[in-house]
């Protein structure tokens, strides 16, 4: 646990607090997926949501047992890269009747449900033959808690979030406010973390009020006084930001400071926007998150190297090597540059959209359905290729798509730039026809495989 | 005529077949222990003989890949020669320092355990970032470990003593989680890692590279293919790229010889002039 440092920000403190020292870096912003949608999931839709409809026997199939939708989510990522098919139970009765009627290959756990303890799943689970022997994954926000399970799971891993993080934030914040805290509201839509929180806070002789949306919160703070706020950023109906935009907004209301705790990196621009209203202290799981996303990974990789029967079902991992036909943005305001290129790019049997300058290149990817891959010129008129690829990035739908930046060599600091607005790749002018043709085969099939994990 | 002879011939015009359509030399293997791979091939195939498989070898592009995987023994590990890795910081990374922005083609790189020993040491001599690494090999199978980062968590403690050997600062383990018996890198470590197949014979010229890690590859190639390859390689390489070679292998009877300079003799480090 890296010690909290101070960053003067007027009139702002900001204290970080970060699980490990590994820095992250703005290719990791541009690369992580922007927030999830906030709008309320119907449960009817989450039967959706999973697998259920396509399994066939002798599927390679896992169980998410988890009540946090998005979190669920983000595990079914990591388990469809690998090669399985998801069933997703958000209560303890429902993760029993999955597991009898599919026998996953393994389970993921989070032993705070509803419904039901993580104990009691467990202890069901080797009561019956059939599911004894499933090898199961404990997630959960408590280590002790985990580590007294351990003994029927495989292993258990602890959630984003630590105690002493939110121990640390609270104590910041009686520092720095110069009194004590008495009276919490949290805002946090997921039952475990609701308890969990409460957990650390009871211990410290706080009143936690709990709402799990951003417009109770609202609510909650127009006829009540709170020291301070803990918010989770991924709330099911307002963005975080959003809802201390309009507390702000209120008249007579002081906006008090605010924990705020995400479970991703931050882009420069959300950290502004957090920053606006109050002094906001941002606890960053990012790392814990990773850990457990990786974890996951592990435990994924074990049961499979165990499991022989799947290596052969799985489908073979060939990416297409062929960039026949493959769509190609070429923006560049040089004519004479852009024709002998996409003249040369033709001949590969690639099909070539052309643009003049990013403001063009933008309309285009609007206009012309499909294109996979765009190769950009930096300097140009009336939209700078920075500008164009940072635009590009903006939008979610463009988050994997291949950039390969054209620069210039007198300006070498252009490749820098060009990486942090969020291309791939480069190559300085004048173009070698057979170097841009090889990177753009690395890149489309890098982009196929989707190596990147959402 | 007996069955086994049959299948000498069979072989033999198979391995040359590998050797005319994708370069690769088996010539150069001990022929019972490709024998005894091939056979292993066959069994989990849908074919039934070494004939059959010589369609789909000059046909299907894929095919040779899957093969390669089930041939090829990919011996590779992190940290691989440490005293390699402490000649590159000492010689090669304070060169690198004067550029913007570096490109590194680790050509062969299968199972990726070199990519990653070097995006490590990369972060530790402060290029934040500033790097990109091309992981290639044509074997889909090894890319697709290589991709994962999941290693064995006792050839990850093996390596942990090659690393600090090789200059390492910290402790390996600061770049993995680890759990179940096995180790994952951390996603921090391959933002500036890229691995993607590329054929050394049949692939062209992968471009504005200062360095190009090629080692224990090419003493799998009869002569013509390695000049070939290290033609590619030159062309490939920035002004003043260096190019990295394995200890068994030597620059002395390359047709481009005169296009580089010895920089370690010992480590095989040449410089392109």
């Amino acid at each position: 646990m890296g010690q909290p440092h101070v960053i003067e920000h007027k009139p702002v403190i900001i204290n970080e607090i970060k699980c490990c020292e590994v820095e992250s870096s703005f290719l990791q912003e541009i690369a992580q997926p922007q927030c999830l949608e906030h709008k309320p999931i119907i449960v009817n839709e989450i039967k959706e949501i999973d697998d259920r409809n396509s399994v066939q026997r002798g599927d390679p199939v896992l169980l998410i047992v988890e009540d946090d939708i998005s979190f669920s989510m983000i595990l079914k990522g990591i388990c469809h890269k690998k090669g399985y098919k998801c069933l997703w139970a958000s209560t303890g009765a429902e993760a029993l009747d999955l597991s009898q009627k599919y026998l996953p290959k393994g389970i993921t756990l989070d032993i705070e449900l509803p419904d039901m303890s993580g104990r009691q799943i467990l202890e069901k689970l080797k009561e019956n033959p059939e599911t004894s022997q499933i090898p199961v994954h404990v997630i959960s926000f408590d280590a002790d808690e985990a580590l007294s399970l351990q003994k029927g799971a495989v292993g258990h891993l602890t959630k984003p979030v630590m105690s002493s993080d939110i121990e640390k934030a609270l104590s910041n914040v009686c520092h720095t406010q110069k009194r004590s805290i008495k009276n919490v509201l949290v805002v946090e839509d997921t039952y475990s973390e609701q308890q969990a929180i409460s957990n650390i806070i009871k211990n410290k002789n706080i009143f936690a009020t709990i709402v799990d949306s951003g417009l109770k919160a609202i609510e909650k703070i127009q006829n009540e006084q709170f020291d301070c706020i803990i918010l989770d950023l991924q709330l099911p109906d307002i963005s975080g930001a959003e809802l201390l935009r309009r507390i702000n907004t209120l008249p007579t209301i002081k906006l008090p400071p605010v924990i705020v705790y995400t479970g991703r990196d931050l882009n420069k621009e959300e950290f502004d926007e957090l920053n606006e209203y109050t002094s906001s202290f941002i606890l960053k799981g990012i790392n814990s998150k990773d850990r457990l996303l990786d974890e996951l990974d592990l435990f994924l990789h074990k049961i499979k190297s165990k499991d022989n029967s799947q290596q052969n079902t799985q489908a073979p991992s060939n990416p297409n090597q062929s960039i026949e036909n493959v769509k190609v943005l070429v923006v560049d305001d040089d004519m004479r540059n852009t024709f002998a290129l996409s003249s040369a790019l033709k001949k590969k049997g690639l099909v070539i959209i052309l643009a003049d300058n990013g403001k063009t290149a933008l309309d285009k990817l609007q206009s012309e359905p499909g294109i996979e891959l765009v190769i950009m010129d930096i300097m140009m008129p009336v939209m700078d290729g920075y500008e164009a690829i940072s635009r590009i990035r903006m939008q979610k739908q463009y988050d994997n798509i291949p950039i390969i930046a054209l620069t210039a060599k007198i300006l070498p600091e252009d490749k820098n730039k060009a990486f942090e607005v969020g291309a791939n790749d480069f190559l300085t002018k004048p173009v070698d026809v057979d170097k841009l043709l090889s990177l753009i085969k690395l890149w489309y099939a890098h982009a196929q495989n989707n190596l990147v994990r959402k | 005529m007996l069955s086994h002879d049959i299948e000498q011939i069979e072989f033999d015009l198979f391995i040359k077949a590998i050797y005319k359509r994708h370069g690769y030399d088996f010539g150069n293997y001990s022929k019972a222990s490709i024998l005894r791979r091939l056979k292993l091939f066959l069994e989990k195939s849908p074919y039934s003989n070494l004939s059959e498989c010589i369609s789909p070898l000059l046909r299907d592009e894929n095919f040779f890949g899957n093969l390669l995987s089930t041939c090829l023994i990919s011996v590779t590990e992190l940290f691989r020669d440490p005293s390699f890795f402490k000649t590159c910081i000492q010689k090669i990374v304070p060169i690198l320092k004067t550029y913007p922005f570096i490109k590194i083609w680790h050509a062969g790189c299968a199972t990726g355990e070199e990519v990653y020993s070097m995006a490590i040491l990369l972060t530790e001599m402060g290029f934040s970032k500033k790097f990109l690494l091309y992981g290639t090999d044509i074997n889909h199978e090894a890319l697709r470990v290589a991709q994962e980062g999941i290693y064995r968590i006792d050839e990850l403690e093996r390596a942990s003593l090659r690393y600090t050997e090789a200059g390492g600062k910290y402790s390996l383990s600061h770049y993995y989680h680890q759990k179940y018996g096995y180790g994952k890198f951390l996603d921090s470590l391959k933002e500036n890692v890229v691995f993607s197949t590329h054929n050394l014979d049949t692939d062209g010229i992968f471009g504005d590279m200062h360095v190009i890690l090629c080692r224990n590859v090419l003493i799998y190639f009869k002569r013509p293919l390695q000049n070939k390859v290290i033609s590619l390689f030159q062309n490939s390489l920035v002004h003043r790229g260096f190019l990295c070679l394995g200890p068994k292998e030597s620059m002395d009877f390359m047709e481009k010889k005169d296009k580089f300079e010895v920089i370690s003799e010992r480590e095989k480090i040449f410089r392109k002039l």
